[in-house]
């Protein structure tokens, strides 16, 4: 029998005793009794041993029923035990969110993680196939009040920016690997990837959107200009470079003219980065940034003018070293040299960089930064953030935390159009591209939703 | 408040499986360095700073530790399925034997991650392997709006006109056919309801982490 | 390629676009179906990564900073500015506490299920680990006060501007506030506004106030969605565009053309 138990809310193993899951922290300890209604009534010591065996079996017994995973035989297994809704419908708030559902179908095993615990490497690798099964709740849940479980951690995923690595070998599930194979008629999803797929690069090969063509302009991007526009020669920028190849594809085309622009300032950079792939992904920026840089620009960014601070673990702890003592949290640049006696570190030792500097693609890096060096350094605060990460980060642009917000490729473009650069041929028929892509993409999100309301509309008339 | 979150069940584990002694004692150190960086932090006392800093040293190195154990456990588990012949193995000796090729050559050749060699390892796969991993999830987004973004959904009709709008403003050729007021309905939006909304979370995220924080040491081990 | 990879011969600029092509041919293939191939790529990626990790932790941070230092001069004083705090309380003792950390670790993966871990090692890890929650927990709450808490409350309640506003921006900043409210208030409490905790007088109030945030919420939703959809499309279409019409990829048909051409 199983000395561990699996938690009800991520299915991670527990020792029998534990209180709290070690993954996720939900309280353990109700499951024991199987029954909160009914407390445990005295026993003599005698009766207490064997009763404590027999409940660590049983409760093994009813747990691995519920999560049969943990059986030793899983693999093996044809179609997993079907987990019995008793326990969930006697401790509700272990369900997921607190919510109370009328009907539900507990948790699907999540897989072991292939990656675990390595921030920023690879996303989250759980599991993706459930999210293309079939609402199997029923058409008439459509109309209840909450979405089921599974619709909720789907959308979890989605908004997490969960990556679809399948790391449970499928040879025995074979019909799980069809990522939009699943369910019925429209439900099944390869005709939205193959209709996407045809017009983004339709839309490529086309490149027809008018030159002068130019998406919104969120609010903020003016602020940052004049934020760096500002900056005197020869002041320190302190740059967090907190996103990776993962959203380089977008988050390059915010950033460039921003470190144009701070490169033609002269100013000095002290670049650091908290995911691995940081480092590398800012050389390479940094060094395209400089393929177009002036030459009175380039004459000054040697030496002194650039410090890559490499890369810094630790979460906040690290943050706030390198806010309180920069030269001990960066006694090192990326190639193993000494900085410590740069002038540049020593400066920022005495008196606060004249800018901070966030390029993220996550709002976790934004404030995380807002809360350990902005407090400490009380400097303005420029952000170059993924489209996605705007809403979330707009309270802090109204408190005055942050000075300015370039969002986006289509701040990259503002950016780019309040620097008035010249911009080489090749880059324009890019950003062409990119925006008859935006375009035809739309058109599809709006078809797709309205078939699928009108399919939902059809679903309720079934039923 | 994510690391907050992290560093709560991270003790929660400690907890469940040592003895009441070592869980007291490491309670005791958890509460000592917290309070310590907590009177830093807020200025209660210039006497504090050398200790917080070598607090934060500490961290910052025993992250590295910890980063490459987390890397062992993940080889250990391929190893694993290579020496248990278990399926997908010959995908695992890929996977180790990638990885001892990239070590290898990161470790002996001078330079760590800016040699050429480990920078072109960067460029050629890293890069573009990572790019077009996390570029899939523009399909999935898509197939969610098929499933969530519809008017009987629980909040549909809120959620689909957000969306729309946003969507129509933000996308250069249906924000040329709007009218500006339309635009510049879209602008209020973000930064006045949408703002006022997110502020609310974060507050309320916030407090929930403060008073996590605060229930770790009241009611350690219930 | 970059700049950066100029010192190798230019075949491996070309070697190297081609990996990266194909590579992302094989994961782009996984919306068709998840094949074999699929997996392959993946794991090789993951491999390749971990590793260039590891070189990165070590020759980026534990070489540098504690091994090198350590060996060349054991006991010296730092030389850091603060020279007071010898080698051993900033070197020694994080590599004892690291090297620990390591011990209980690989203990555990050897011993897993067949084999509890040693019980002494497992207790003496609990010091380091518990260093690090500490000190996360420490900075986190710090933080939360003053990066957050303090200046969104402040900013929240501030109604010093009201007293001189014109109507439609009082308007604007009185909904503001009460979205703030009724955002937290419907995250707190959820629709338990109107139980018996609340008295009666004031829980049609607060249900109505929820359900405002609750709205708002939606709204937030929606155009959270909005922009999500265009940042991951951003990715998508900066990707295909890399692949199959970028600069990079005319030059590799060119420069294949010019081997074919050349014989």
């Amino acid at each position: 029998m199983s000395s561990t138990f699996g938690c009800p809310h991520c299915g991670k193993a527990n020792p029998l005793d534990a209180t709290f899951c070690a993954s996720c922290g939900t309280y353990l300890k109700g499951l024991e009794t199987g029954s909160l209604s009914h407390p445990p009534t005295p026993l003599s010591p005698d009766e207490e041993a064997g009763h404590s065996k027999a409940k660590a079996e049983q409760t093994a017994e009813n747990l691995a029923r519920s999560q049969p995973w943990l059986r030793s035989d899983f693999e093996k297994a044809d179609p997993p035990a079907q987990a019995t809704p008793a326990a969930l419908d006697e401790q509700p708030w272990l369900r997921p969110e607190e919510e109370v559902q009328e009907s539900q179908t507990p948790p699907k095993p999540r897989p072991q993680r292939l990656v675990a615990g390595l921030q920023g490497l690879i996303e989250p690798t759980d599991v993706e196939h459930s999210l293309f099964q079939p609402d199997t709740s029923g058409a008439a849940d459509s109309s209840v009040a909450d979405l089921p479980y599974e619709m909720r951690r789907e959308l979890r995923q989605i908004f997490a920016a969960d990556v679809p690595i399948l790391d449970e070998p499928t040879s025995h599930t074979p019909t799980s690997t069809q990522p939009g194979g699943h369910g019925r008629g429209l439900w099944r999803h390869n005709w939205v990837y193959g209709l996407l797929l045809a017009g983004i690069l339709l839309a490529l090969w086309a490149g027809n959107a008018p030159a002068n063509s130019r998406p919104h302009s969120w609010p903020g991007v003016i602020d940052a200009y004049n934020a760096i526009d500002s900056l005197p020669a020869d002041s320190i920028v302190l740059v967090n470079w907190a996103y990776d190849p993962t959203t380089a594809g977008e988050m390059d085309q915010a950033s460039l003219p921003l470190m144009e622009h701070l490169l033609e300032k002269n100013v000095r950079l002290v670049v650091v980065s908290q995911l691995p792939g940081g480092p590398a992904t800012a050389r390479r920026l940094l060094a395209l940034a400089r393929s177009s840089a002036s030459q009175a620009a380039l004459s000054r960014q040697l030496g002194e003018s650039l410090v890559e601070g490499g890369y810094l673990p630790g979460g906040v702890g690290s943050l706030a070293l390198l806010g309180q003592a920069p030269s001990q949290a960066i006694p090192v640049d990326i190639q193993g040299r000494s900085v410590g006696s740069r002038v540049v570190l020593e400066t920022m030792e005495k008196s606060a960089p004249a800018l901070l500097l966030i390029l993220a693609a996550r709002s976790e890096e934004v404030q995380r930064w807002l809360e350990q060096i902005q407090p400490i350094y009380a400097a303005p605060v420029v952000v170059v953030s993924s489209a996605a990460v705007d809403p979330v980060i707009r309270p802090y642009v109204d408190s005055g935390q942050i000075s300015g917000l370039v969002s986006g490729y289509a701040g990259g473009i503002a950016y780019r159009d309040i620097l008035a650069d010249a911009v080489p041929t090749a880059r324009q028929e890019s950003q062409r591209r990119h925006i008859t892509g935006q375009n035809w993409a739309l058109a599809v999100l709006l078809l797709v939703i309205v078939v699928g309301n009108l399919a939902g509309f059809v679903e309720r008339r079934e039923t | 408040m994510l690391k907050t979150h992290d560093s709560i069940t991270d003790t929660h584990r400690m907890f469940a499986q040592r003895s009441p002694w070592i869980n007291r004692i490491a309670l005791l150190i958890v509460a000592l360095t917290a309070a310590l960086i907590l009177a830093d932090r807020l200025g209660i006392t210039p006497l504090t700073r050398p200790a917080a800093n070598l607090l934060y040293g500490w961290a910052l190195l025993l992250s590295a530790f910890t980063l490459l154990l987390g890397v062992a456990s993940v080889l250990w588990i391929h190893l694993g399925r290579i020496q248990q012949g278990s399926a997908e193995w010959p995908l695992s000796l890929l996977l180790v034997v990638a990885f001892v090729l990239v070590l290898v050559a990161g470790l002996a050749i001078p330079g760590g991650v800016t040699s050429p060699l480990l920078e072109w390892t960067f460029d050629a796969i890293i890069a573009p392997g990572q790019a077009t991993l996390f570029a899939l999830t523009g399909f999935f987004i898509v197939a969610a709006a098929y499933r969530y973004l519809r008017l009987s959904r629980p909040g549909g009709v809120w959620i689909l006109a957000g969306a729309i709008l946003t969507l129509l403003v933000q996308t250069p050729l249906s924000q040329q056919a709007l009218p500006v007021l339309f635009v510049g309905f879209a602008d209020w939006l973000l930064l006045g309801p949408v703002m006022a909304a997110m502020r609310g979370a974060l507050l309320g995220g916030a407090l929930a982490a403060l008073f996590a924080g605060i229930r770790l040491f009241t009611a350690p081990s219930k | 390629m970059t700049p950066l990879t100029n010192s190798l011969p230019p075949v491996w600029e070309n070697a190297g676009f081609l990996f990266g092509f194909v590579l992302s041919i094989l994961i782009l293939s996984f919306i068709i179906r998840d094949s074999w191939l699929v997996r392959a790529a993946q794991y090789l990626l993951v491999g390749v990564t971990l590793a260039y990790t590891v070189v990165l932790v070590w020759s980026n941070l534990l070489w540098p900073r504690l091994l090198s230092t350590l060996l060349a001069n054991p006991l010296s004083i730092t030389d850091g500015p603060d020279q007071s705090i010898s080698a051993l309380w900033v070197r020694w003792v994080p590599l004892a506490l690291g090297l620990l950390l390591w011990a209980a670790g690989i203990d555990y993966l050897r011993g897993g299920r067949k084999q509890p871990p040693r019980a002494w090692l497992r207790h003496l890890a609990a010091f380091p680990l518990a260093l690090l929650v500490g000190v996360g927990l420490g900075a986190g709450i710090a933080g939360a006060l003053l990066g957050t808490l303090i200046p969104q409350f402040r900013r929240a309640s501030e109604i010093g501007p009201l007293l001189d506003a014109s109507p439609p921006l009082l308007l604007a900043t009185l909904l503001t506030l009460a979205i703030t409210g009724g955002a937290l208030l419907h995250l707190q409490l959820g629709r338990t506004t109107g139980d018996s905790r609340f008295p009666t007088p004031l829980r049609p109030f607060l249900a109505g106030w929820a359900w405002l945030g609750e709205r708002a919420l939606w709204l937030t939703a929606g155009v959270i969605f909005a922009r999500l959809f265009a940042a991951r499309i951003t990715l998508l279409v900066a990707r295909l565009d890399a692949l199959f019409f970028g600069q990079q990829i005319n030059d590799f048909w060119r420069w294949l053309m010019t081997l074919w051409q050349g014989g």
